[in-house]
């Protein structure tokens, strides 16, 4: 087994199930757009376009209710991932994610995407946001995905070193692999995704340097992530991660499309759960115990 | 060209299993996420490739950077032992402009899959399809038989060097056999590589040229990057697409094979 699967391969879901897919939102809002404009810490509502602001509001404004009403009318738990600029900006609406049973996990406090932010500046970030989702909705998030899945060389101790459940950012494999530290497995649950499983890939765009156009017809996305769910479900040991954003996927057609998929999913077997369930599960098939972390 | 056996087509389903040195060429040594995305070829995507090739008894190329082999020697020893050629690509997923420099690459990478494999490197693809004057003659030099980096032709064609033909086949290359053209997505703000397809589309693609070429007696010379390709959606849409090939008289083989074949044909006495 190659090293960097550790713990993923061979893994078997619970009641049956043959695949663990976690629908995860990065809710960004307008820090999305901040990050893509100049990538420096100081980037604000006033270094972007307005296109680019209030296309960033669509999340907030209108595509995170048609999201939470997916999630509700299924009785499915979901992860967000929200920056600390989000929860200070948008507090209601992150009270609602939490009040509605999903998790709130980390990703940045200004969704900077830099490669290379320093280490300190990385523990601050964390230490505000987590302290900002901690109050919205009570516990510390225990789940990690870096801004534009841009993992630091530091990131895996850090978060080791704060009690973190799992990561969410690389690109490895379709396994949930955990952690290694000197050739042994440390409790750092490994969840990766991969861009064709993200709407971002197919529904973002902008005239804004660095400019990104490409949008897909629904049909067209479907059929690569039923393909991918098809082809990962008969695996058996697999997970899929889908990465959305609530400015993205919100869209009326969009979350009509999703919501078949998902209907599609739970038919075939799928465990659809939040990103801190699966971890912990995964943890405990490698006879790690979750301690007090509320999920 | 005739091919043996009345095949109509000579396809190569060669990959180029670049895995981390795709990255570190883009400077990405440090970016945990990009690197990611290359252990994700040989992680995932090749053991769903061999079963694939095994399935179908097909044997094929996988052009290797030395780099690669040293991170997995025991993956390039299964890909060996699974009767498929390994192919130069590189010490690092780079050539250098320098000819003895590239020599002393070439030197150490066929001396590291020797090791691995008991290969002796005859078939050649730059990485990154850079080609140069020297690259020629210091094939010719080094004994290879066959390279995969000319894009003028369908192929396939003996080179010719100072006038005289050489016992060196080309089997070119183009984007249109390449995966990256349809699956490779890179978010960065230079160079952004956006327009990702689905495995179903680039494969139709693949098809279409596959009728017209097969209808031609050509070759075509894939090029597929198990880290891309590699995926479920991707690779299913490429075992369809192989069967369909299978199907429609296409002779699959490796690189050295197909290029061993054609200089018998034009009387050639080669060794091994």
């Amino acid at each position: 087994m190659p090293k960097q699967t550790n713990g993923g391969e061979g893994l078997k879901w619970p009641n049956g199930k043959r695949i663990a897919v976690m629908l995860s939102f990065d809710f960004d809002a307008e820090s999305l757009h901040f990050s893509r404009f100049n990538q420096t810490p100081s980037c604000s509502r006033e270094t972007i376009s307005f296109a680019d602001y209030s296309r960033g509001r669509y999340g907030p404004d209108e595509g995170l209710r048609r999201c939470l009403d997916l999630l509700r009318a299924r009785q499915l738990r979901a992860t967000f991932f929200v920056p600390g600029y989000v929860a200070e900006t948008y507090p209601d609406q992150v009270r609602e994610i939490a009040s509605a049973g999903h998790e709130l996990a980390y990703h940045g406090y200004l969704h900077d995407t830099r490669l290379g932010i320093p280490e300190a500046e990385e523990l601050a970030n964390m230490e505000i946001s987590e302290t900002l989702l901690e109050r919205l909705c009570g516990r510390r998030p225990c789940g990690h995905r870096a801004p534009g899945s841009v993992m630091q060389t530091y990131t895996v101790e850090m978060l080791a070193a704060r009690g973190y459940l799992y990561s969410s950012s690389l690109k490895t494999c379709d396994w949930a692999y955990l952690h290694q530290r000197n050739g042994q497995k440390i409790p750092l649950v490994e969840l990766p995704s991969d861009y064709c499983l993200d709407d971002y890939t197919y529904y973002f765009y902008t005239l804004s340097e660095p400019y990104h156009r490409s949008l897909y017809n629904n049909r067209y996305v479907r059929e690569i992530w039923r393909d991918e769910f098809d082809g990962l479900a008969a695996e058996g040991d697999k997970i899929m991660c889908l990465k959305l954003h609530p400015e993205l996927i919100g869209r009326a057609s969009r979350i009509r499309m999703l919501g078949e998929l998902v209907d599609y999913m739970q038919e075939q077997g799928a465990w659809i759960g939040a990103c801190a369930d699966v971890a912990a599960y995964v943890l405990r098939e490698n006879g790690f115990s979750i301690g007090e972390v509320s999920l | 060209m005739k091919w043996p056996d009345n095949r109509r087509i000579a396809v190569m389903l060669a990959f180029d299993l670049d895995a981390e040195t795709l990255w570190e060429a883009y400077q990405d040594r440090d970016h945990p996420s990009n690197m990611s995305r290359g252990a994700y070829g040989p992680v995932q995507g090749m053991p769903r490739i061999l079963t694939m090739l095994d399935k179908y008894l097909i044997r094929t190329t996988f052009f290797v950077p030395a780099r690669t082999a040293l991170r997995y020697p025991d993956l390039i020893r299964d890909i060996a032992s699974r009767g498929h050629e390994i192919g130069y690509h590189g010490y690092e997923h780079a050539s250098s402009p320098d000819r003895d420099q590239e020599r002393e690459n070439m030197l150490r990478a066929e001396q590291l899959m020797q090791k691995l494999t008991g290969q002796r490197l005859r078939v050649h693809r730059a990485p990154s399809g850079s080609v140069y004057d020297y690259t020629l003659p210091l094939l010719l030099e080094r004994g290879y038989i066959a390279s995969s980096n000319w894009r003028n032709t369908d192929g396939p064609f003996i080179h010719r060097l100072d006038g005289r033909e050489i016992p060196l086949v080309e089997l070119p290359k183009d984007s249109i056999f390449d995966d990256t053209a349809y699956d490779m997505y890179i978010e960065r703000p230079i160079r952004p590589w956006h327009n990702l397809r689905s495995g179903r589309d680039f494969v139709q693609v693949w098809l279409d040229e596959f009728d017209a070429l097969a209808a031609e007696g050509r070759m075509i010379n894939f090029v597929l990057h198990p880290q891309f390709i590699g995926r479920v959606s991707r690779l299913n849409a490429l075992d369809q697409a192989v069967a369909y090939m299978l199907d429609n008289g296409a002779w699959f083989d490796t690189n050295g094979n197909v290029a061993r074949y054609i200089l018998r044909e034009h009387g050639h006495d080669i060794d091994g």
